[in-house]
């Protein structure tokens, strides 16, 4: 492992890095708590209140049906949500990598891994 | 029928692509113009091998041979990750769960679908920055090179064959029911059509493959979309109200034990209820667990992350990926509800079990009918791209375990790290062919077998063994090689003890006593002096074959594991092995002391956030 060159444990420490990291640390814990919650609730309500699935909303479609294909654009919202905070979290990182690129030069790793 | 609802409910309950017992029995086809289906089959095929031939051609090094010189754009990715990741069970399995379980049958298939958000929130970017072309790679970021590149190795390929085996035995059940194939001989054509794409093309022509096999699949569902809301005019509620409301949906839901005293339109609105097919809430859950879990550390899938250029085009490839699945996901339920109305469950039952060929016959009721033409070359069309579905997947998951062999195993357990060019792509090579020959020869020894529960095992492996171990070494700062170790090791092993003692073998005592059950139930009715004569000599007849499958099972005969019963009821072992697996990395580690992955710790958080000293595998 070529790490020498870089000092990773200041990159850690600063506080642009530390700040960089918890904006995406918190978008994935609150899109995944979400996405959890969205998806584990089909068996929860099953158990615990399977009579919600059987109301009926408009000719042939139960809040069931509905439910169940709910989870395809709740998973495109996640998606859409997820790319526009990373893209942003991507701005940010291009300008902490410009500002400290003495110490960042990328390292390339010649051996077969 | 306990034995076939039983069989049906393994299949579904493992994410069966295609149950053994798929297809006729007498191994007839359904098509009654051969050669268009000989004509179609030989297209696809023969499109699929050009593209390899192109591809080989501009394989030069592993890098070329593995990721494709990491030079895939995004969408062209994000559409083979599609292409690996829907497989026949998608098409095949879930549309034909849906015509016969309407709305169980839709959550089994959402499952598939939102297993791709942890691979976009928690692996695809990670991944994409620390890693090369495996998950060993991953691992040995932080954590002991040989150590963790040697058990990583084993668990990849005991999930790449536990997926790969049920895909070749149902590719070669397709073949031989709609085509008419020999069956040693299908399986032999899958085995080797997907050795000639994986050893000669590499990831490119994989690739290409892949993305040809999703679009067909994608577009073809959107076909029969549209022919079946045809004659709704595109009315969604129409269609769903006919489907409610379908003599033939009434009375395949009167028949089945969960409906019992219903009546009229309330039958049909049960269709749309949960309860038909999955009726333990706690199953669904471990399924739900294991298949959302156990994506984001399947091999194939994670392979693909490192074919692109970067983290940001790592991330797009999964958008990509999601938007391919979802559309073809959403044109699978309304294929499952239209077959249900307009070929009807009880033909789909009586030609599979399992209902997979739900789609194909939809296609054939859709376009004429059986034996027109146009039926015809619809269904061989749909035939067709199961195949070569079958084969992309096949072929994806040989080159993940091949890569798995010859990059971590040879080069990194073996080596240290140190091969030139040519060893690793001639050791990649060899490492496809042993995988592809495995493959060939188990699937051919399960002939008649139902392996539908090793595609639960492969998902319970990933979820149980990798994913721990991925996602504890990405971010938890106390993991040490030792927990990753025991963890991989540990979870394997616990995924695959649960499923040994779980109701997914065959238990030759319970068989026994259900067939004595039987013998004592006709023995009440004929007791009962039933009037008519035929239905005495039948009666006769099924008491005799109870009483011969009671006679042939010893009273102490156990289960291949020597139970007579299994000791947990659940069939999917996902909510147990995946808790054990992310203990035993936790335990371990705060036991142990690693100093090495705790001084790698800031470089993997720096790495793994910003992609500084990615490998960028273009240059290649």
């Amino acid at each position: 492992m070529a790490e020498s060159e870089i000092d990773w444990e200041a990159v850690l420490a600063s506080e642009r890095f530390r700040q960089l990291a918890r904006r995406r640390r918190n978008t994935i814990v609150v899109l995944g708590v979400l996405a959890a919650l969205y998806y584990f609730s089909i068996p929860a309500l099953i158990a615990w209140a399977p009579e919600v699935f059987r109301i009926r909303l408009a000719a042939g479609i139960n809040l069931g049906t509905a439910f169940a294909v709910s989870q395809y654009p709740f998973g495109g919202l996640i998606v859409y949500v997820f790319m526009r905070r990373t893209a942003a979290i991507d701005r940010a990182a291009a300008g902490l990598a410009e500002r400290t690129q003495g110490g960042l030069a990328v390292v390339e790793e010649h051996h077969a891994y | 029928m306990r034995t076939s609802l039983r069989a049906a409910v393994m299949a579904a309950c493992c994410g069966a692509p295609l149950a053994a017992h798929a297809v006729d029995a007498s191994g007839t086809s359904a098509v009654s113009h051969h050669l268009i289906t000989y004509v179609v089959f030989g297209l696809v095929i023969a499109s699929t091998l050009l593209i390899t031939w192109f591809a080989s051609r501009s394989n030069r090094t592993a890098g070329d041979f593995y990721t494709a010189g990491g030079s895939i754009g995004p969408a062209k990715n994000g559409l083979a990750i599609a292409g690996d990741y829907l497989s026949a069970a998608a098409f095949l399995g879930a549309s034909g769960l849906i015509a016969l379980y309407g709305f169980d049958g839709m959550i089994y298939l959402v499952g598939f679908f939102a297993a791709f958000i942890p691979v976009l929130l928690f692996i695809a970017e990670p991944c994409r920055n620390l890693g090369r072309y495996t998950i060993g790679d991953v691992l040995a970021a932080r954590n002991s090179f040989r150590a963790t590149k040697a058990v990583s190795a084993i668990s990849a390929v005991v999930v790449a064959l536990a997926y790969m085996i049920p895909q070749i035995v149902g590719g070669a059940v397709i073949v031989r029911g709609l085509v008419g194939i020999d069956y040693n001989v299908s399986v032999c054509g899958v085995g080797a059509l997907m050795l000639v794409y994986v050893a000669c093309g590499g990831m490119k022509a994989t690739t290409w493959v892949q993305v040809i096999k999703a679009v067909l699949l994608i577009g073809t569902s959107f076909v029969l979309v549209v022919l079946a809301w045809l004659p709704f005019g595109f009315h969604v509620p129409a269609f769903m109200d006919a489907v409610v409301h379908s003599p033939f949906v009434q009375a395949h839901v009167a028949a089945l034990p969960a409906a019992q005293g219903l009546q009229g339109d309330a039958l049909g609105w049960r269709f749309l209820e949960p309860g038909l097919y999955l009726n333990k809430p706690l199953e669904l859950l471990s399924l739900g667990l294991a298949l959302v879990l156990g994506t984001a550390a399947m091999p194939h899938i994670l392979m693909r992350l490192f074919t692109v250029k970067d983290a940001k085009a790592a991330r797009q490839s999964v958008m990509w990926a999601m938007l391919g699945i979802g559309v073809c996901h959403l044109s699978i339920v309304v294929i499952g509800f239209a077959a249900a109305y307009f070929v009807g469950a009880p033909l789909i039952a009586s030609l599979d079990k399992g209902g997979n060929l739900a789609a194909p016959l939809l296609a054939q009721a859709l376009t004429g009918g059986q034996g027109s033409v146009g039926g015809d070359l619809m269904l061989a069309f749909i035939a067709a791209v199961a195949f070569a579905t079958i084969v992309a997947v096949v072929a994806g998951l040989t080159l993940a375990a091949a890569s798995s062999l010859a990059h971590d195993v040879y080069v990194g357990a073996v080596k240290s790290g140190h091969a030139t060019e040519r060893q690793q792509v001639r050791a990649a090579r060899v490492a496809t062919l042993a995988v592809g020959i495995v493959a060939i020869a188990v699937s051919i020894l399960e002939r008649g077998q139902n392996v539908a529960q090793l595609v639960g095992l492969g998902y319970a492996v990933a979820a149980s063994a990798n994913l721990p171990a991925l996602v504890l070494t990405l971010y938890w700062r106390r993991t040490t090689t030792q927990g990753v170790v025991v963890g991989i090791v540990g979870g394997t092993l616990a995924a695959i003890v649960l499923v040994l003692v779980s109701p997914n073998l065959t238990y030759p005592a319970q068989v026994r006593a259900a067939a004595l059950q039987q013998v004592a139930e006709i023995d009440r009715q004929l007791l009962a002096a039933p009037a008519d004569a035929a239905q005495q000599q039948r009666l006769l007849t099924s008491r005799a074959a109870a009483q011969a499958t009671a006679d042939a099972i010893a009273p102490d005969a156990t289960s291949m594991v020597g139970l007579k019963a299994p000791l947990v009821s659940l069939r999917n072992p996902g909510i147990i092995s995946i808790p054990i697996g992310f203990l035993l990395v936790v335990l371990v580690s705060l036991c142990t002391r690693d100093a090495t992955a705790r001084r790698r710790w800031a470089e993997l958080v720096v790495r793994r956030e910003t992609g500084y000293g990615a490998i960028s595998a273009i240059e290649h």
